[in-house]
């Protein structure tokens, strides 16, 4: 079986680090193991978003709805950067 | 003695049946086997003209999104994305091609909303992120 009759189906990897992606709706994407790492998301829209295993290193998410988003941790928050304006998921927001 | 040639000659007979069949079947059977190969090679043949196909989408949509102009390389965008949902085992090369286009066309339009281009690269993502894809260039 060459590279192309591969069949597993796995989730796509998504490289969007680095990328300047403020006011854009990334609502209902499945960002597991994504890298967004030192991307510019400002005021971005992840609505409903798994972030399972996403890289956020200094990712900008001011402004950002990540409301009803899952599997975005504590850890993962931390390294990004965030303010009062980041809209968290509930089970975050303590 | 009569009665002897009458059973030898329906011997005879049913054997002539058993060969004829037994020929009509082997012939029936290649008939099969060769039209086998022929839809095959049909299967074959209209593989490659989808791979040739789109590789021609592909190739003309690369050339368009360094196109100065915002309608092209939205037009561009929306093939590719076209092409992400039309041939799914595509969908990967295509994602991390518009991820690079990200990356390297890096434009700060501050706090604006979001120019068409990156807004349609970006919905793109997210859509075809919810499906994974059937078999991939890796």
């Amino acid at each position: 079986m060459n590279s192309l009759e591969k069949t597993e189906r796995r989730p796509l990897r998504i490289d969007l680090s680095r990328t300047f992606i403020r006011r854009t709706d990334l609502s209902n994407a499945n960002l597991e193991g994504a890298n967004l790492s030192y991307a510019d998301c400002q005021n971005a829209i992840f609505r409903r978003v798994n972030f399972k295993d996403a890289n956020l290193e200094g990712t900008i998410l001011r402004g950002a709805d990540l409301s009803d988003s899952f599997n975005l941790t504590r850890a993962q928050l931390d390294k990004a950067i965030i303010d009062e304006t980041t809209i968290l998921p509930a089970y975050l927001r303590t | 003695m009569k009665q002897y040639w009458v059973s030898l000659s329906e011997i005879i007979r049913n054997i002539g049946l058993v060969i004829g069949g037994a020929i009509g079947i082997y012939l029936a059977w290649k008939r099969v086997v060769a039209s086998n190969k022929q839809a095959d090679a049909q299967l074959r043949q209209a593989e490659m003209s989808r791979r040739n196909h789109v590789t021609e989408l592909f190739n003309r949509a690369v050339g368009q999104l360094k196109d100065e102009k915002l309608e092209i390389r939205v037009g561009a965008i929306l093939t590719l994305g076209q092409v992400c949902t039309d041939f799914r085992d595509l969908s990967s090369p295509v994602i991390r091609l518009l991820t690079t286009y990200l990356q390297q066309e890096k434009s700060d339009y501050g706090e604006i909303d979001a120019p068409a281009d990156i807004g349609e690269i970006i919905r793109i993502i997210a859509l075809m992120s919810q499906k994974p894809p059937e078999g991939t260039y890796e």
